[in-house]
């Protein structure tokens, strides 16, 4: 007896094992199509996109298969913020979803990794036609020296802007960084801009500076094959030195995220700041109709006012390259980013459109987010040929600033110093 | 109990002289069975233990013909001519039929590496079933020659339910082991051997055998990658040091005084603290976290930094000031780790005899003399091993580290390669992988040194400790 039960122990253990390792979750089934039509397909695509798009997309897929009779179509859902959506496709490609959304500047790993189809054909010449051009350039990279398209433009609104709120600062305040933290030290209030922890809003103020620029040469399958920066010569130096004197201002609260942004802004500690389309609902929330934007302001660099100039990215839509349905994946994308899409998209989430119908229609003209997005739009660096190891050392960049009780005592060759360091992690 | 080198050789040799003068001296159905397996037992009345014998090399051929063969060909090709694993390229080409590009799939080094191990254990266990088979039928031969009767396949069925049932027990969970631990763990062993990272992540790109350069890298060949290294297994040391005996020594001291006679109500002591297990520990840990968010406002701060200002009126900048972060994460983890170890110490602090301290106290020993003559060494000897295996845990403690702080602060100045200031080799490790640059190469390297430390100290300690050394005397 007691032989049995131990046999059947160690039976059990080995299913156990067996059965963490099958089984798949994440997805959820919506078959929208039931009747099946004679002589149709029948598909079944997988479409990830984030927590916030889910109910839209399945609407927007709903119509497609409506649009579609002739075949039957089940769709599956994943929640990925486009943030990530990268990591995970690229955890296994070849199971990974049909169709999904991602920041457009993950495209060039993607496209290594295989796990983007190209576009081509009478699809491509669509995009190209109905596209803003930054937008259609975000999904663009050149191979072997040809231009090749590799998603579908879906949102042109990744980037940061100015939110303040309009009865503690005047929109003149707003012009200039320097006038801005001057009127929220008097105030006893803060900025808030996350020039700290994170490279994506510090990277402005070096923007601000055109001279200041990384380069990166790709090998033909898209290898990073020399990365140049020039952050650490004398005008990279000059910004340091302006980021020190803002740090030590006293009105600039630069160790925040979204969580502490909304933190201060629900407790009145924060009158402005700088983040982007994401944040607009919970901000409107709190500031009501006292909440109004603007373009990113002007700083004090090397003794001149220049004007911030921040990242432009985009969210796209790409098509697995191991997609089994890549003909259908390729139609729905293309479905999911046409006009009356990209209107439902800026009608319900208020996200910025890259068709140029739609931009151009009154209703995003007049919506006052969308319109400083797009105005920044024009001079903004869009989002692309970044150096993959650019991100964490500029996260780290102004840490000497936060961490010591006065920015102002850091020395110029420590600045000096960081900057060396920085573009020695960075080149190649 | 280790053979030595040479008996080792000495029994090879015999086993060698077995293998090959079993040939020769062999009749034809001995001779037969070292190529056909399981001819010897067909031959000599063991027919169905015979045909099992047949089947296995049928099944081991036709795996090696349909499947394996392939993948261990394509193995070995890079890794003689140092070259890349798999040679086909994935390509797309432009299908105008279906109006989509298509993919013409190539090699994917990733799977000839995990198929090439899978098929060279494949081959291990085929040669030693080979082996006794062959074994069995020069057994079998000498059976026959003495004239009794060879065991049937009814007794060889009962034998496995009584005799051998060690074998028929273990061999489910030992196929289970081999399968989900051996191979892939073996597997992840060669990727520190190729330059397998995001540029040449398959199935799309092949990646090529590079043999000790990743080592090399990290172990000097590139300072800025070893310095980091270096710095990054420093705070890991200190760290795995500091959490095991803070909370070692935190919970033995805690169930002291929970076991002083004058304390009453025990059991409610014991109760609230072990309470504290039962919250998950990645759950008390973000709320610690939370809690220890510093702002650059006291609103937008945590409640534990802002406590902190108000009462002693100093910021307390974790996640900002690298000595801060390290201090407030060996703190917390006490808080979340001393309960476990006063619960261990509290049953063996029951099972010291009484007499020990009678007599003590009759010799006029107080209670610090107690403490370092009789508690401590006792708890020494008992918990020895176990201070080990947390040592060794705390090396790889990644929950604590990755949810309190995740690694931050970074520091530009001294670390390179995305390790931040309180990053562990095992949290590195983490983001090495799943980070940008899927460095899967270095990621591999890492866990190899990290396994290479956690061994040689694990067996320096435990020969050292008085576990093992006064084995006899203390009882």
């Amino acid at each position: 007896m007691r032989k049995r039960i131990a046999l059947a122990l160690s039976v059990l253990m080995l299913a156990a094992l067996l059965a963490a390792c099958g089984g798949k979750s994440g997805t959820q089934s919506d078959s929208s199509q039931t009747a099946q039509t004679s002589g149709g397909q029948s598909y079944t695509l997988t479409v990830w996109c984030s927590e916030e798009d889910q109910a839209m997309t399945k609407e927007m897929c709903n119509a497609y298969a409506a649009a579609h009779p002739e075949n039957t179509y089940k769709f599956l859902y994943g929640v990925q913020g486009e943030n990530d959506a990268a990591d995970k496709v690229l955890n296994d490609p070849e199971s990974g979803p049909d169709v999904f959304a991602f920041a457009s500047d993950q495209i060039n790993k993607l496209i290594q990794a295989g796990a983007l189809a190209r576009v081509g054909g009478e699809i491509l010449t669509d995009l190209q036609n109905v596209n803003s051009e930054g937008s259609v350039d975000a999904c663009t990279v050149t191979i072997d020296g040809e231009n090749r398209v590799y998603a579908y433009p879906c949102t042109g609104d990744n980037t940061y802007f100015l939110y303040y709120d309009s009865t503690k600062l005047s929109a003149d305040d707003v012009k200039s960084l320097d006038k801005m933290l001057e009127s929220a030290k008097k105030q006893d209030k803060l900025v808030a801009f996350r020039l700290y922890d994170d490279g994506w809003y510090l990277s402005s103020f070096f923007f601000a500076d055109p001279e200041l620029k990384y380069s990166v040469t790709y090998s033909d399958d898209l290898t990073e094959k020399s990365v140049e920066i020039n952050y650490d010569n004398a005008k990279g130096l000059e910004v340091m030195k302006a980021l020190r004197g803002y740090f030590a201002s006293g009105a600039l609260s630069a160790n925040v995220d979204d969580s502490k942004v909304i933190a201060g802004v629900q407790n009145g500690s924060i009158i402005a700041a700088v983040t982007g389309t994401w944040m607009r609902s919970s901000i409107q929330n709190v500031w009501g109709s006292n909440m109004a934007v603007a373009v990113l302001p002007t700083a004090t660099i090397g003794g001149k006012q220049v004007q911030l100039n921040g990242y432009f990215g985009y969210k796209l839509l790409g098509v697995n390259g191991y997609s089994q349905n890549k003909g259908e994946a390729h139609k729905l994308a293309q479905w999911l980013t046409n006009e009356a899409n990209q209107t439902k998209r800026f009608e319900t989430r208020g996200l910025g459109p890259t068709n140029k119908a739609v931009m151009a229609s009154d209703a995003v003209k007049n919506d006052a987010v969308i319109s400083v997005v797009l105005q920044q739009a024009e001079y903004f660096r869009t989002q692309k040929g970044v150096p993959g190891s650019y991100w964490t050392p500029m996260a780290s960049l102004t840490k000497q600033f936060v961490e010591s009780e006065d920015p102002a005592t850091v020395s110029d060759a420590t600045l000096q110093e960081l900057l060396d360091a920085l573009c020695k992690q960075i080149r190649k | 109990m280790p053979m030595d080198l040479g008996s080792f050789f000495k029994r090879l040799g015999r086993k060698c002289g077995d293998f090959f003068g079993g040939f020769a001296r062999g009749d034809l159905a001995t001779k037969g069975s070292y190529l056909v397996m399981g001819f010897g037992h067909i031959r000599r009345g063991q027919a169905a233990r015979g045909l099992m014998y047949l089947l296995v090399e049928i099944a081991f051929i036709a795996y090696l013909a349909l499947f394996g063969g392939q993948y261990l060909g394509k193995f070995f090709y890079g890794f003689f001519t140092g070259g890349s694993v798999g040679t086909v390229e994935t390509h797309d080409f432009w299908n105008d039929a279906t109006g989509v590009y298509e993919k013409i799939p190539g090699d994917n080094s990733f799977k000839i590496i995990l198929y090439g191990v899978l098929t060279i254990c494949i081959i291990v266990f085929f040669a030693i079933i080979y082996l006794s088979s062959v074994r069995e039928s020069r057994e079998l031969e000498r059976t026959v020659l003495a004239g009794k009767k060879p065991q049937g396949f009814r007794q060889d069925l009962r034998d496995l339910g009584d005799k051998k049932f060690h074998l028929t027990m273990l061999a489910l969970p030992m196929l289970g082991l081999f399968l989900f631990t051996v191979v892939p763990l073996l597997t992840m062993i060669l990727i520190a051997f190729t330059n397998y990272d995001a540029s040449t992540e398959v199935p799309q790109h092949l990646f090529r055998w590079v043999g000790f350069a990743n080592f090399g890298d990290i172990l000097g060949g590139n300072a800025a990658m070893s310095g980091t290294f270096l710095r990054v297994l420093g705070w890991t040391l200190v760290w795995a040091f500091f959490a095991t005996f803070t909370n070692y020594f935190g919970g033995m001291i805690l169930a002291l005084l929970i076991n002083q006679k004058v304390v009453k109500h025990k059991k409610l002591f014991r109760t609230i603290f072990v309470a504290t297990i039962a919250v998950p520990q990645f759950v008390s840990l973000l709320i610690m976290s939370k809690m220890l968010t510093y702002g650059d406002s006291l609103e937008m701060s945590g409640i534990i930094v802002q406590m902190v200002s108000r009462i002693f009126g100093a910021e307390l900048k974790f996640g900002v000031g690298i000595t801060v972060t390290r201090v407030c994460i060996i703190l917390v983890n006490m808080w979340i780790g001393v309960p476990y170890s006063m619960l261990i110490c509290s049953g063996i602090l029951m099972n010291i005899p009484a007499e020990l301290y009678e007599s003590s106290r009759i010799d006029g020993a107080g209670p610090v003399a107690t403490f370092f003559y009789i508690t401590l060494p006792y708890m020494l000897f008992v918990t020895g091993p176990y201070l080990i295996t947390q040592f060794i845990g705390n090396i790889n403690n990644f929950n604590v580290i990755y949810l309190l702080s995740g690694g931050a602060p970074g520091d530009l100045l001294r670390y390179t390669d995305g390790a931040k200031s309180t990053d562990l080799l095992i949290t590195w490790l983490y983001k090495l992988s799943l980070g940008v640059d899927r460095n899967y190469k270095l990621a591999s390297v890492i866990g190899i040194l990290v396994f290479l430390i956690s061994a040689t100290m694990s067996l320096l300690v435990y020969n050292k400790s008085s576990a093992v050394q006064k084995e006899d005397e203390f009882q």
